[in-house]
């Protein structure tokens, strides 16, 4: 590994100050990004992360402070300056052009042109095909974006930022949406990138990761600089007390001693696309973890329980009655409340504000003869907005203002009025930070205890590990195996996810 | 089973199962089944003063919907270019005379008011920000009003001089089917091999992308609307070229027209997919279809629900739904 203090820096940030209303994002923060170095970047979010980022991609310019490259002075007014200076930046929602081919994509804007100014494809393909080669990957050029998956979109961005010949690539969590395999293939191609002597600055929830391949670690917190060290002199747990000002020894909650099994929920050889023949009873105060690989049916085994995706065949029983549910309405009816991982997409109202998107599915409870009697609606939703402890100026806040974490905890505020007795949790703490998942850990741990069941779908294994009182692992539709919590090991729900084991078959 | 034919097969295949290609196929492959009913249904479909009359009749439509293709495929879209058209004509019927000096004059006047039109358009979306149906929506009423303005009492007509210049052949081809092959050929090569109609299906696709990139959206998209108000513009002096009468109404139908002909032509709804050729197609369904209830007698009202139709039943047969 190159020693960081052996090479001059190539980008020098100096104390550069961030102000929104109402938000310092940044405050004086300096770091300094040497070539041929992984620099991670780690924080909770709101840490300052990506205000961070967005100023050294020219998105936004700080308010004080300054940038050097090479040791000059750096302006950057627009994205086109950055990408100008070699610097490029890869987003966690991707730049990239769906219905345009990958060799488009890469060479967007600075397409070789023939001598009667048409686009040169076929110099275009070779010159894309060139690049991706650099990197090892192996993807078609004439392919249409869209049709890719996302870790080889992940790949044409990293293209997109040689084919510039950038000199500093910034990937904002680029291992979120990932399996193991392709975070492996991006890894090496990240290696390929500091060889060749270009720097990276790699930002990341994913402590294991970011130990895997920086070589850098530099800890933001409150939009602060608190600490940059070499990856080899420092630890997870010193990495961890640094961004969140506190140890992390208690992360899950504890479980409740055992109690009568008392069931909530029954499913019998239920069937849709995507599962087939899933059994299983979910007892009340018990949190029942799904795993499995990405794609295994998990998902749409979640769904399908709140009337999301059509029963083909199989018996729901709530609460002793059998019900089927085809329009969530009637699974919130009986009982049920699901807290979906598209956040944006289907858990929340984004330009609405908190008390709105609290009070939404709620209206009924606070109305009488068709109108809604607000005074009740406001107690009802500051009650629940407390309980749940959503940390936000006030009832009238945009959602879309809030951190990742707080919008979870405004959903689960949201569910909360109409005392719903099944959770069904989907991803509940994708791309919530370490601090904030803890309180939403405690929570679900919180239902449980009052007696409530929780489903409780993830791809992180470790939370299932903390907080499952029972795992299903899930492998191609059906169960593989059934592991109570206190049983299960990463190792074993992994051998049953991969059908390395006749585990429960 | 020869081999050639195999690969012939699998080629065919891969092509439909491209969404793009499958929707040229479809809506060429409906301009052939109307065209087909029409020789049924009536034995004067088929003659050449027909087919001649069907043509010219749509060259003002293809145009216009030419234009509106540069720019729903970036993701844009353009209202006002019944308006533009009847400015034209309320203008056309002010300044032409027999001479053929002040002809060309006009007609190139009309092109030009019609890419001033589609500036102003493509200023009020990029620089005020405001969203293309409701920037387009206000220019439309504007342009309407100084076409109303404009028009002289009682309505002009234009001197026959006029008229001839488009009716004239090129060898044994009529004028308007030239301008029908070369408009659609010209804006198929555009599209599919100029770095600008590559960037359109860039900014259809991923604008802030684009943005990113460092490319001028901004630019890219007032090219697109000046373009779609020239096609207007001459659009409407084609328009004149047939009726000869300064309406500053008789653009009324084309907005809808062309929208509808570009989504039945298999453009994306937001953008960044779909083809010049479908377009072309699409207009040429349009104008066989209201040729064919004219041969049979049916009232010109029925073209609307006609072409209302057409406009649900595209939507429905190509666009992924919800």
């Amino acid at each position: 590994m190159p020693d960081p203090a052996s090479s001059a820096p190539l980008l020098e940030v100096r104390g550069v100050s961030k102000a929104f209303p109402g938000v310092q994002a940044l405050s004086d923060v300096s770091l300094a990004v040497h070539p041929g170095v992984v620099h991670a970047v780690v924080g909770e979010n709101g840490a300052g992360k990506s205000t961070l980022m967005r100023v050294l991609a020219g998105v936004l310019q700080p308010d004080s402070g300054g940038l050097r490259w090479g040791g000059e002075p750096l302006v950057l007014p627009n994205p086109a300056a950055a990408r100008d200076r070699g610097i490029s930046i890869i987003y966690q929602e991707f730049n990239l052009f769906p219905d345009l081919s990958v060799a488009e994509n890469i060479m967007f804007n600075r397409e070789p042109r023939t001598g009667l100014r048409t686009v040169g494809w076929k110099a275009m393909a070779s010159k894309a095909r060139q690049l991706l080669g650099l990197l090892s990957a192996d993807i078609d050029v004439k392919a249409e974006v869209r049709l890719l998956s996302v870790a080889q979109q992940q790949l044409v961005e990293v293209v997109k930022a040689l084919a510039l010949d950038a000199q500093l690539i910034i990937m904002d969590e680029p291992t979120a949406a990932l399996n193991t395999t392709e975070v492996a293939n991006l890894f090496t191609a990240i290696r390929h990138l500091r060889q060749q002597g270009r720097a990276v600055i790699f930002i990341s929830h994913r402590l294991d990761e970011v130990f895997t391949i920086s070589d850098v670690i530099t800890v933001l917190k409150d939009g602060a600089h608190v600490a940059s060290r070499p990856t080899v002199a420092t630890n997870k747990d010193e990495v961890v007390r640094l961004m969140i000002g506190r140890s992390l020894q208690e992360k899950f909650p504890q479980r409740l001693a055992s109690r009568e099994a008392q069931p909530l929920l029954s499913v019998e050889d239920l069937t849709t696309a995507a599962v087939r023949g899933v059994s299983f009873t979910l007892n009340a105060g018990e949190i029942l973890g799904i795993a499995g690989l990405e794609g295994h049916g998990q998902v749409q085994l979640a769904r399908a329980l709140f009337g999301l995706a059509p029963v083909r065949a199989g018996k729901i029983t709530v609460a002793g009655q059998p019900v089927r549910f085809h329009h969530p309405v009637k699974a919130l009816g009986a009982g049920l409340a699901f807290v979906s991982d598209d956040r944006k997409g289907e858990g929340l109202a984004l330009m609405l504000s908190v008390r709105q998107n609290v009070a939404l599915p709620n209206l009924g409870r606070f109305s009488r003869f068709g109108l809604v009697s607000s005074s009740r609606e406001e107690h009802a939703v500051e009650a629940a907005v407390s309980a749940m402890g959503v940390r936000t100026p006030s009832m009238e806040q945009e959602v879309s203002h809030l951190s990742g974490g707080n919008q979870q905890k405004v959903i689960l505020a949201k569910w909360l009025i109409g005392d719903p007795q099944i959770y069904v949790f989907v991803e509940p703490t994708r791309g919530i930070d370490v601090g904030t998942r803890v309180e939403i850990y405690r929570l679900m741990r919180e239902f449980a205890d009052q007696g409530r069941g929780i489903v409780m779908v993830s791809s992180d294994l470790p939370e299932l590990l903390g907080m499952a009182d029972r795992l299903l692992v899930m492998r191609n539709g059906q169960v593989a195996a059934e592991i109570p919590g206190v049983a299960a090991s990463e190792e074993r729900v992994m051998r049953a996810a991969t059908g390395l084991s006749g585990e429960g078959q | 089973m020869t081999a050639a034919a195999t690969t012939l097969r699998a080629r065919w295949r891969s092509a439909l199962a491209n969404q793009q290609q499958r929707n040229l196929v479809l809506v060429w492959a409906l301009l052939l089944a109307v065209s087909l009913a029409a020789t049924l249904l009536s034995p004067y479909f088929l003659t050449s003063t027909n087919l001649s009359n069907i043509v010219s009749q749509s060259v003002a439509l293809l145009l216009v919907t030419m234009g509106q293709t540069y720019l729903m495929l970036s993701g844009g879209i353009d209202l006002s270019v019944g308006s533009t058209i009847g400015l034209v004509a309320a203008l056309l019927a002010i300044t032409v005379t027999p001479n053929p000096l002040i002809i060309t004059l006009s007609i190139l006047l009309a092109v030009a008011v019609g890419a001033a039109v589609g500036v102003v358009n493509g200023i009020i979306v990029t620089r005020l920000k405001v969203l293309p149906f409701i920037a387009t929506l206000a220019t439309l009423s504007v342009v309407q009003g100084i076409a109303l303005q404009l028009r002289k009492t009682p309505p002009g007509i234009l001197p026959r001089e006029f008229s001839s210049v488009f009716l004239t052949k090129i060898g044994p081809v009529p004028l308007p089917v030239v301008i029908l092959v070369v408009i659609t050929v010209a804006a198929g090569l555009i599209l599919r091999h100029a770095a600008f109609g590559r960037h359109l299906y860039a900014i259809g696709s991923n604008k802030e992308a684009a943005r990113l990139s460092g490319y001028n959206v901004n630019r890219a998209c007032i090219l697109a609307y000046t373009i779609c108000g020239a096609m207007a513009g001459l659009a409407g002096a084609f328009l004149m070229a047939r009726t000869r009468a300064g309406d500053p109404l008789v653009g009324e139908t084309f907005a809808f027209d062309s929208i509808t002909a570009v989504i039945m032509g298999g453009v994306y709804l937001y953008g960044g997919r779909g083809s010049a050729y479908g377009s072309t197609a699409a207009v040429l369904v349009i104008a066989v279809l209201s040729n064919l209830l004219n041969l049979l007698g049916m009232s010109s009202h029925i073209q609307f629900i006609m072409k209302g139709s057409l406009l649900i039943g595209a939507v429905m047969l190509y666009h992924e739904r919800q």
